[in-house]
């Protein structure tokens, strides 16, 4: 099974996000090949202590429900735009698209592609009306019009599933990288995240995470910047170069600049891709929780478009880093084991890299900002789903807001407790087996069902209850079975000879079909209710343009 | 009006990858200058990602210039008929 995941994660584009740690999971080698880096252990060291000071300098200023969640919206939007930068590349994204850059080549690149063009269309779409019409969460701007409990507990669950499913494939990589680089049991790596997951997010809330984004942002960045820089000074700062050797070692040879090498001109597995990578980004409730961090919508505009830049840099830097990592370790024997494999898998490549321009002190010090890199994903991800659990299903569905701040505060910390357990309990579980299936999930939910009913929310005035609700159910059955089909499942897991559904992500059938519901049954409906909800339309429109009319004790979930 | 243009725009770009990379493979394997590896779809990759950046520039820079004066206008407009009413 270990060998089966390794092949699929190594030439699918779940390995963007998740296929370290199963690459790593199948390799024993690989950890005895890593011996304990003291560089590592000393940054990571210091990197837990500063964040635990952060924590505590934190948790004196969080005294109010609004503190935990948003900050209490006094975050600068700069550091707003580092922090967002923080929460949405993970770990496995810059591991994960330099290994399979370094893999399949150019093909790879559809994949940063498709978030570079979806976070600029977020800017102009989306920021400036979400921050205006929501208070805490994704469901606050979902359902601001939208009237009746099975629409708020569908959107609440969504957006939880996602979280909750990106946060074990995130845990799992986590412990697997700890393993690896620190030598620690993967049960004991799992635990250390999980106690300083519960730490950071129950005493510091959304101030000691946005700081703690913002610090790993900044590593994460500066680490970037600086191979880049080392391997282009190595080519005499020559673009042509670097790629030119890179084509001669790159195990594609120089196919590996242009397209078909991995996805074979397939234009509806290039689509599907394409469209989950671009619309998932908007339908990320961690992510679109940070627009609330700020003080209003023109911050959160700011603060998404510096995030945008810093992720164009980043993204243009993976392009150097990826194709010189075939130049360097591609034909470096020191990096492959005997049959000719990358130590430690694909996803290694980028850690490799920094030991062949920098030696020990540079693969220690991107160990640890790999590791910071994680913890600040995870724990943007843990709030996200205590929010959603505290404010949108208990404060929200379950009382109509008739809940007190501090009651709602206390529900908040319980679920980051009970959060961090199941996702702990979850990631043991599921050690070294496939978890593609909960990744292809949760970003098939982001795009196609968050983004299509929350963009439908923002500008659709016949939009309806029912036919969110209808749209959004299908959608998400559409998904999993889809999923089910596909070769993450049917294939790896069930043991078939090939998938009934070719495709990865499910995105390009459920993304349309909840469009197409959403409209037919919203248009059919004709209850008072759905009348109720068009004719606040233009009500919630002025609004979400203006910002106007912010009265506290009429917007959704006001308690 | 611009953020729906602007967007348009990036995504037509980015259809343009799509068929790149789907039905026109022999052109993306083009090395336009001599003695070089640099393909058509490498160039179009890069050339994508710095048109995100500028309009990603461009739309921060208008919304701030002509849209919140605007929108500053509009609010002081709803405040002052609230007040009225």
């Amino acid at each position: 099974m270990a060998s089966r995941s390794r092949g699929i994660f190594a030439g699918s584009p779940l390995a963007l996000f998740w296929g370290a740690s199963v690459a790593w999971a199948s390799d024993d080698s690989s950890s005895a090949a890593q011996s304990t880096n003291r560089t590592a252990i000393l940054v990571f060291a210091a990197f837990v202590l500063s964040t635990l000071v952060m924590t505590w300098w934190a948790s004196r200023r969080m005294n109010s429900r609004d503190a935990f969640y948003t900050a209490g919206g006094h975050i600068p939007a700069w550091h707003n735009g580092l922090a967002i930068c923080g929460d949405f590349i993970s770990a496995a994204t810059f591991l994960g698209s330099t290994g399979l850059i370094f893999a399949v080549g150019y093909d790879a690149y559809l994949l940063n592609l498709g978030i570079v063009v979806g976070w600029p269309i977020m800017l102009m779409l989306v920021s400036e009306r979400f921050r205006n019409l929501g208070r805490y969460t994704f469901v606050d701007v979902v359902t601001y019009r939208l009237k009746g409990d099975a629409i708020r507990l569908q959107a609440a669950l969504t957006s939880l599933c996602v979280v909750v499913l990106y946060l074990i494939g995130q845990m799992i990589g986590a412990g697997k990288l700890i393993e690896l680089l620190f030598d620690l049991d993967y049960a004991i790596a799992l635990l250390l995240v999980t106690v300083l997951i519960i730490v950071y997010v129950i005493w510091g809330g959304m101030l000691a995470t946005t700081w703690i984004q913002m610090v790993k942002a900044t590593l994460l960045l500066a680490g970037g910047v600086y191979l880049s820089a080392v391997l282009l000074a190595r080519f005499g700062f020559d673009i042509g170069e670097l790629l030119r050797v890179s084509a001669s070692m790159h195990a594609k040879g120089p196919g590996s600049l242009a397209p078909g090498s991995w996805l074979h001109t397939d234009f509806f597995n290039i689509v599907t891709i394409a469209l989950t990578m671009c619309f998932g980004v908007m339908g990320l409730p961690h992510v679109l929780m940070r627009f609330f961090t700020v003080k209003d919508a023109a911050a959160a505009r700011k603060s998404v478009a510096f995030a945008t830049l810093l992720m164009c840099g980043f993204y243009l830097l993976i392009v150097i880093i990826g194709f010189g990592a075939a130049a360097v370790v591609g034909g470096n024997p020191a990096f492959h084991d005997t049959s000719g494999a990358l130590i430690g898998g694909d996803n290694m490549v980028a850690l490799h890299l920094a030991q062949a321009l920098g030696g020990n002190l540079m693969l220690g010090f991107m160990s640890a900002v790999i590791f910071a890199t994680i913890l600040a994903v995870v724990i943007g991800l843990a709030l996200a789903g205590a929010a959603a659990i505290s404010h949108d299903i208990y404060a929200v569905l379950f009382h109509h807001g008739n809940v007190s701040p501090k009651d709602e505060l206390r529900v908040s910390r319980f679920a980051v407790l009970t959060i961090g357990m199941v996702a702990l309990m979850l990631s043991v579980a599921f050690e070294g087996q496939n978890v593609a299936v909960v990744t292809a999930l949760a970003l098939s939910i982001a795009a196609s069902i968050n983004f299509p009913l929350l963009i439908l929310a923002l500008y659709w005035r016949n939009l309806t209850s029912r036919g969110a609700w209808l749209g959004g159910s299908t959608a998400l059955g559409a998904s999993i079975v889809l999923i089910v089909l596909s070769d993450s499942v049917w294939v790896a897991m069930l043991g078939n000879e090939t998938a009934i559904f070719p495709y990865i992500y499910p995105t390009i059938v459920a993304m349309p079909l909840c469009f197409v519901l959403t409209y037919i049954v919203s248009m059919l409906d004709r209850s008072p209710q759905a009348r109720a909800e068009r004719a606040a339309f233009h009500e919630q429109y002025a609004r979400s343009e203006t910002g106007a009319a912010d009265h506290a004790e009429t917007r959704p979930g006001r308690a | 009006m611009a953020t729906w243009s602007l967007s348009a725009s990036l995504l037509l770009l980015f259809a343009g990858e799509i068929v790149l990379m789907s039905f026109a493979s022999d052109l993306a394997a083009t090395t336009p200058f001599k003695d070089s590896v640099i393909t058509v779809a490498l160039l179009y990759a890069v050339a994508l990602v710095v048109a995100a950046a500028v309009i990603t520039a461009l739309y921060a820079w208008w919304a701030s210039e002509r849209l919140d004066p605007l929108t500053e206008q509009v609010r002081k407009e709803i405040a002052g008929e609230e007040s009225l009413g």
